[in-house]
């Protein structure tokens, strides 16, 4: 026995982790119209995945392929590990897909509602009533047991609806426009709903056209138009693929136009213009220390009243990426 | 504000309606095919049967009155209702808009299909005088009649309209307003004459357009136009109440105190034991059954139908025990239990029989009344059927259900397995109370006629065996109720997934399944007997073949329904179910409206 055959074995490399969702070369047509084309988009387990897209931009029609209700004309869609097609079955069980709309007869009461659903996931009668009162508990509902779905307000069915979603413990959750129609309250409340699951560990894909709300409640974003990926991956990563150069907003207590000149001499800066009383600077790059404008304004025996950088949103993000063509 | 700002949107969309066009078309072009027919048969037959012009007059107007009558039910039931259940009837009252707007706006666009229908058949119907034996007079009396029971009928399905929600109970209501409307005036004056068709005296059948059909001929022309004219003014009347009602009827009434107001009509809770039971073998079975007003709709119908069936029996028996005066009188073939013979005579080796009968005018009567009804109940019950098969999936699909129960672990096979467990739940045993009510009627009949033949074993005259021909069609008949019954809930079920609307969905189920078949086969032993007729074989057939042919034919066409059906339910179920926009098979225009649009598009 050699040296090398009698050392310890080398430890395989780690497999990597099956991500919660890859498309391939997705595509999804209606007649002659492409809903779809080619889109390539991969979630990793345990995000809080924003979809955002214009209306008729392919968003519903892609979750519809990742929840198995459509079968896509061409390429390839897993969730977790398991093909869309193939291995339709499997995936049902650990996906939770919520539509755009509520999805009932509303003369039904909500544990009906529920535990009609809890027996569509073949979960055993003598564990159903326990999962109803759980996922009612999770969601805020308890005291609406008994009542109608037609009686409750459109924050409660919306919520109602995450119970429904939640009742079989899915893996992934495919949320459609979750908090569309809601109030403010509402909104506010559906989100906690959606941090506390993931915090749980579970994947969450949400569409919405709220886009404050996803740019902090997302750590990544897709964008999509036309049915074509134009961007996924940090939300901070599009910020910064989108600012052409950072933008400093300055306020002087007097001598606005002495302060244009000073900071005109700056090389760092880019351009100067007065806006409403206010200085509007905008650097010559995003990743510039603009310590130096303060330090400018201070030197030139100004008083400077207030520094402020100016964030872009994504809803501007999402203007500068997409052109708003709808299909 | 333009003058009645609906009836000018509904008139716009109805014109962008492919349906409007392609209704039209198929309507005159059926005419022109039954006329046609009618005309081969005739000639055929050498005019042994009828007569060309008359028969293609009768069948012409028999099927423009049917078409009239169902439009109330299929066009207009669903109109109002539907709007309530969008919630776009209340955004029209939110404006100036009154409810006369509403009302004659639907009452314009649904009538505007069904009245484009009859006047695309109406040259059809009066090419009929070309071959004779119609006079002007005749004709434009019926003109009148159809066009007045197809406003009659418009009127009647807005009025239910006006008062439902759900398309179901509109349809239902609308259905039961026509069949009191066709026949229960004229049977509450056949009930007022003591059931004696000689003392009938029409005063509510005044009001029946079934009444002034029929007996449009006879009429004075004085009572014509009182009829006539006071159908008009019922279905303005209805009208004027709709127009009252949809206003006030377009708010949704929906507890607000959690608790299900009309709890005991539904079915077993998902949390009581026998729900679970249900939910744990299928849920969609649970589901599908959860009305349970509809089963209580069926089982008063069936038990409507026991009771005219022991009032007839009850009444046979008793007027059998007075002397009866005696009569000839000649059996119609297909139809011998209405007659009961005494006697039989053959004359120099003829094929005709004569019958001697016992039976009084007054059973003739009451038998032709319960008989006509019976038929209306089975029609009726054929009916529900096929809406309780279609309207299932139809409200699954728009509610979004559907697509729910789809991304589960259940899968297109248990969905369909469901709801057909749920037909079968629901119509199995007042089906088979039908069925039982068919074989005691049928069996009855065959004892009759044993007793009229008076032992008499077998008959003189080759094989015309009317006591095996009974049997035969018996038979014949029971498979056929059975088979029918499977393939109006396995098409309309399909019918539900293809469709979006539950009207449609019906009409189209009861029109392929029943309809048409029934045309088709009626045309082709037509063909059959005047060919044979023709050729001098008519007596050298057994006479039991043509039932037996006829039966067997319908069965097949109802197995054909029933595993192509259940082909597609099981193949193509989640594919039409996702197939968001539901295109109409016809290309969207016909030739010359393409052609039209094309022009205004360059």
């Amino acid at each position: 026995m050699n040296a090398e055959t009698s050392a310890p074995p080398l430890a395989p490399p780690p497999a990597p982790p099956i991500p919660a969702v890859s498309t391939v070369g997705l595509t999804r047509t209606y007649g002659t119209m492409t809903a779809l084309n080619a889109l390539d988009l991969t979630v990793n387990r345990g995000d809080l995945f924003g979809f955002i897209g214009s209306n008729g931009a392919g968003k519903t029609t892609t979750l519809r392929i990742l929840a198995t209700f459509l079968a896509p004309s061409a390429g390839q869609a897993r969730v977790l590990g398991h093909d869309v097609v193939r291995d339709a079955d499997a995936v049902r069980h650990v996906i939770g897909y919520m539509p755009d709309f509520f999805g009932v007869y509303k003369d039904m009461e909500v544990t009906e509602y529920l535990d009609f659903f809890g027996a569509c996931y073949k979960i055993p009668t003598a564990q159903r009533e326990k999962t109803v009162n759980d996922v009612l508990e999770l969601v805020g509902l308890s005291e609406k047991k008994g009542a109608l779905i037609g009686a409750l307000s459109r924050g409660m069915q919306q919520r109602l609806g995450l119970a429904r979603v939640l009742i079989h413990d899915p893996q992934l959750l495919l949320l459609d426009e979750p908090a569309s129609g809601l109030d403010p309250r509402a909104r506010i409340e559906m989100m906690a709903i959606l941090q506390e699951l993931q915090r749980l560990g579970k994947t969450i894909i949400i569409s919405s056209h709220i886009l404050s709300e996803l740019q902090t409640l997302c750590n990544r974003v897709a964008i999509i138009e036309k049915g074509k990926l134009i961007y996924s991956g940090p939300v901070q990563g599009v910020r910064d693929q989108m600012a052409s150069g950072l933008v400093i907003w300055v306020k002087v207590a007097a001598e606005t136009d002495r302060a244009i000149e000073l900071l005109k001499s700056r090389s760092e800066v880019a351009e100067v213009a007065p806006v409403d009383g206010r200085i509007k600077v905008t650097m010559v790059n995003h990743d510039i220390d603009h310590s130096c404008i303060a330090d400018t304004i201070v030197r030139g025996g100004l008083k400077l009243v207030g520094l402020a950088e100016d964030e872009l949103g994504l809803e501007e993000v999402f203007l500068r990426v997409t052109r708003g063509e709808t299909q | 504000m333009p003058f009645l700002p609906i009836v000018e949107r509904e008139l716009r969309v109805g014109a962008r309606r492919p349906f409007t066009y392609w209704s039209r078309l198929a309507a005159a072009a059926f005419a022109l095919l039954i006329l046609v027919a009618m005309y081969a048969l005739a000639e055929v037959s050498k005019g042994a049967i009828f007569t060309a012009g008359q028969a293609q007059f009768a069948v012409l107007k028999w099927l423009s009155f049917i078409f009239a009558c169902s439009a109330g039910v299929f066009l207009t039931a669903d109109t109002v209702s539907e709007e309530k259940r969008e919630g776009t009837l209340g955004l029209l009252f939110l404006t100036d808009l009154r409810g006369h707007d509403v009302v004659l706006g639907k009452l314009i666009s649904s009538s505007v299909t069904a009245f484009y229908g009859f006047l695309a058949v109406f040259p059809t119907l009066a090419l009929t005088m070309m071959f004779g034996g119609v006079t002007v007079g005749e004709f434009w009396r019926m003109v009148l009649i159809i066009s007045n029971t197809l406003f009659v009928s418009i009127s009647a399905g807005l009025l239910v309209s006006s008062m439902s929600r759900d398309a179901v109970k509109a349809i239902n209501g609308a259905l039961l307003v026509i069949v009191l409307l066709l026949g229960g005036l004229p049977l509450a004056d056949f009930i007022l004459a003591a059931g004696d068709i000689m003392k009938f005296h029409p005063v509510l059948s005044l009001a029946s357009p079934a009444y002034l059909f029929w007996s449009a001929g006879p009429l004075l022309p004085r009572d014509y136009w009182l009829c006539v004219g006071l159908q008009h003014a019922l279905g303005w009347m209805m009208l004027i109440f709709c127009s009252v009602c949809v206003p006030r009827t377009w708010q949704q009434r929906t507890s607000r105190t959690g608790v299900h107001r009309w709890n005991w009509l539904r079915g077993g809770s998902g949390a009581s034991g026998s729900g679970r039971r249900l939910l744990d073998k299928n849920p969609v079975l649970w589901l599908a059954v959860q009305d349970r007003w509809l089963r209580w709709l069926v089982w008063v119908l069936v038990l409507a139908a026991v009771g005219q069936f022991s009032w007839a029996v009850i009444e046979t028996a008793r007027s059998s025990q007075t002397p009866m005066p005696m009569g000839p009188a000649r059996v119609a073939v297909g139809s011998p239990s209405t007659a009961s013979t005494r006697t039989v005579t053959t004359t120099n080796g003829t094929t005709t029989v004569m019958f001697t009968t016992s039976t009084s005018t007054r059973i003739a009567t009451s038998r032709f009344a319960v008989s006509t009804i019976s038929w209306l109940l089975a029609l009726g019950f054929k009916i529900w059927v096929a809406l309780q098969a279609c309207r299932f999936f139809i409200e699954a699909i728009r509610s979004g259900t559907l697509e729910l129960i789809l991304v589960s672990p259940v899968g297109p096979a248990e969905i369909v397995k469901g709801q057909a467990r749920a037909l079968l739940r629901i119509f199995l045993v007042p089906a088979l109370l039908l069925l039982l009510m068919q074989v005691t009627v049928g069996i009855q009949g065959i004892l009759e006629m044993r007793h009229s033949l008076g032992g008499v074993r077998s008959m003189p005259i080759g094989s015309f065996d009317i006591v095996f021909m009974q049997v035969v069609s018996l038979t014949a008949g029971i498979m056929n109720s059975i088979t029918v019954l499977l393939a109006l809930g396995w098409f309309g079920m399909w019918m539900g997934v293809t469709t979006r609307k539950v009207p449609v969905a019906v009409l189209k189920t009861v029109g392929f399944v029943i309809v048409l078949p029934v045309l088709g086969l009626t045309f082709a032993s037509g063909m059959f007997f005047a060919m044979m007729m023709a050729a001098s074989t008519f007596g050298r057939f057994p006479f039991w073949v043509a039932p037996l042919l006829y039966c067997g034919l319908n069965s097949a066409k109802d197995l054909a329904f029933i595993f192509w059906s259940r082909n597609q339910l099981f193949t193509r179920f989640r594919e039409m179910a996702a197939q968001e926009a539901r295109a109409v098979t016809l290309s969207p225009w016909p030739p010359v409206v393409a052609a039209k649009e094309a022009a205004i598009a360059q």
